[in-house]
């Protein structure tokens, strides 16, 4: 079983470098190269439609319901967001549609 | 070894955390805009502490990964590698490409980074990919503010797992597609971004270059790929020199 909490450390370490990467090359000059810079400010927007794509990862189109079940909410999740603006609204909104239509449905 | 210094830096840290939960304000605001990840993380969480329990995990090893490695995705992912017995090379490759995205993230935070001072250790820490979202969508926040939101969304994490682990099966309800909650906030997040930029290249490279490598390399390896073909494609968008506006 020592296996286990060497493969927990193993992860911490990996992980943990992975998020103090940058900051360690780049953190500690007082002002970075426009080429970081630059890709500081365009990042987050790409990063975020890396998330959306990857948080659908597993959804299999190619056996029923084919991903439609996933599309409907996400569509209510942006047209509510849409409509009030509200973070929590539209997240547990789309949340319980979602809910509702695997577990009754499917 | 310098006991001392370990000693005051532990203490200097419980001082800080005592602090930013003193402050009403920041606690509060934190606590808002958290709670959608707060439903998210504490049902995920139970969901990983249960298959941990099922593998023949104990709730030491469930609650060191929420502490200690605290990832979602690769945490899950770590049960089938403990399961099927593979190499700790192999373990250590593997979260660096799953996690391998995270590299990046600190490239947008280095202004509060900077602020900071020995509280930057955890802040790094706290960076999962719910934490960095809630962090994308207004930049102005403070870095106590940006303390507690990474704070609350672990302790959200690590009492799932307490709850998964202990009481885990008694829960009534079905609660089965509730981490959809973590694909409605990115997708929120991502139309806040949106609207909030006359800009959108970089969405849609984000989008696009991700949705063309998880039909090209299947999901094991889309997110090293996707981040090559991002950072390339938004490389060469700057060179084009339509990115200038970003400079």
């Amino acid at each position: 079983m020592n296996k286990v909490w060497l493969t927990i450390v193993i992860m911490a370490v990996v992980t943990y470098a992975t998020r103090s990467f940058a900051f360690v090359i780049w953190g500690n000059k007082q002002k970075s190269s426009s080429i970081i810079e630059y890709f500081g400010h365009v990042l987050p927007y790409s990063m975020m439609g890396l998330l959306v794509i990857y948080s659908f990862k597993n959804v299999s189109i190619n056996q029923s319901p084919f991903g439609l079940s996933e599309l409907f909410s996400s569509l209510v999740c942006v047209i509510l967001h849409l409509w009030k603006r509200n973070n929590l609204i539209s997240i547990f909104g789309s949340t319980l549609v979602y809910m509702f239509i695997i577990q009754v449905f499917l | 070894m310098n006991f001392i210094v370990m000693d005051s830096l532990w203490q200097n840290y419980i001082k800080k955390i005592v602090e930013m939960s003193m402050n009403k304000e920041t606690f509060k605001k934190a606590l808002q805009l958290t709670s959608p990840v707060f439903f998210g993380y504490i049902f995920v969480a139970i969901a990983f502490a249960l298959l941990m329990k099922e593998k023949g995990m104990t709730i030491w090893h469930s609650l060191s990964m929420s502490i200690f490695v605290y990832a979602g995705a690769m945490q899950f992912a770590a049960i089938e590698l403990i399961v099927s017995g593979v190499s700790l090379i192999q373990v250590a490759f593997m979260t660096l490409l799953v996690n391998i995205r995270h590299i990046f993230y600190g490239l947008s935070l280095m202004k509060p980074y900077r602020e900071m001072k020995h509280e930057k250790v955890y802040f790094i820490h706290s960076l999962s990919d719910e934490t960095y979202s809630l962090l994308c969508m207004n930049k102005e926040y403070d870095t106590k503010l940006m303390l507690m939101i990474g704070l609350l969304n672990q302790s959200y994490w690590v009492s799932g797992t307490l709850i998964g682990s202990l009481i885990g099966e008694v829960i009534a309800f079905d609660t089965t597609g509730i981490d959809f909650a973590m694909n409605a906030l990115f997708l929120v997040v991502f139309i806040e971004q949106w609207q909030s930029s006359k800009e959108h290249v970089p969405a849609l490279v984000g989008l696009f270059s991700t949705l063309l490598c998880l039909v090209i390399f299947g999901k094991e390896n889309m997110v090293v790929m996707s981040m090559i073909l991002i950072l390339f494609s938004l490389f060469v968008y700057r060179r084009m020199n339509r990115g200038k506006c970003y400079e």
